[in-house]
């Protein structure tokens, strides 16, 4: 689920290790990580919202356009988590 | 034969009772179909025990309650999950149709529990509670059908969230 803001932040991983990848996570989240859900963009654009890159910090980005309605967004939540690996650490 | 159902108040409301909210008792199909169905499994000779589950279930809101009651419990600006939540939360626990598989738990970070019912692909289906007597709920079944809403919520389970249950462990 999005945050309140409705701006889920992801970061884009495309050519990235394993370690590489866990080490972005493990930056922010230190000790707290638990683990990381992968999903690919074109999943992103079925599910008819959009992808922001902002690169801060680098490879950053947000998952935007979610509806309004509470209902709507949790739907699109179901259509993203369906679609994407998670990966407990 | 033995069958042992556990029920935080001593009655399972929605097995009992019309989740109409009506107080007029059982006044529809669904929930009389509902209630021959549970009567029917109930004296089947397949033995069942649903205290364990129910129990895992109490305790992980209980632990979810202690973890995202603080703000920005996720480090994202999450709001903090109320008292008002927790407590919504219990009674939809309590008011399960006992023929129903128990669902994950999470905390949302709009402050709302959410319960999860995940059969594979194609057949989810979530509610959430946030202490505001509504329960907000979405999901995809077979065929790809989609549907969400939401729905005034007190004391029983609406009908349309038992029957979007049943339709997801239908297929």
């Amino acid at each position: 689920m999005p945050p309140p803001d409705r701006r889920l932040s992801v970061f884009i991983i495309s050519g990235l290790n394993e370690k590489q990848i866990w080490s972005i996570g493990e930056a922010l989240r230190d000790s707290n990580l638990k683990g990381r859900a992968d999903i690919i963009a074109d999943s992103v654009y079925k599910a008819e919202l959009d992808i922001e890159v902002d690169n801060n910090p680098e490879r950053h980005a947000e998952i935007v356009n979610w509806p309004e309605e509470k209902s709507a967004i949790m739907l699109k939540a179901i259509e993203l988590a369906q679609n994407a690996i998670l990966l407990l650490k | 034969m033995s069958t042992a159902i556990q029920s935080l108040n001593y009655i399972n409301s929605n097995f009992l009772m019309s989740p109409s909210n009506s107080g007029r008792g059982i006044d529809n199909d669904i929930s009389w179909n509902f209630l021959m169905e549970e009567i029917q499994r109930l004296w089947s000779p397949k033995s069942i025990t649903f205290g364990e589950p129910l129990y895992g279930l109490i305790t992980s809101l209980f632990g979810m309650y202690n973890e995202c009651s603080a703000p920005d419990w996720d480090g994202y600006g999450a709001n903090p999950i109320s008292e008002e939540a927790y407590n919504e939360a219990f009674k939809i626990i309590d008011s399960l149709p006992s023929s129903i598989e128990m669902p994950e738990i999470s905390c949302e970070p709009t402050g709302e529990i959410a319960f999860e019912w995940n059969r594979g692909k194609g057949h989810i289906f979530a509610i959430s509670v946030g202490g505001k007597n509504r329960i907000t709920y979405a999901g995809i079944f077979a065929g790809n059908n989609k549907v969400h809403g939401s729905e005034y919520f007190e004391e029983f389970l609406p009908p349309v969230i038992i029957n979007n249950l049943r339709r997801l462990y239908s297929y």
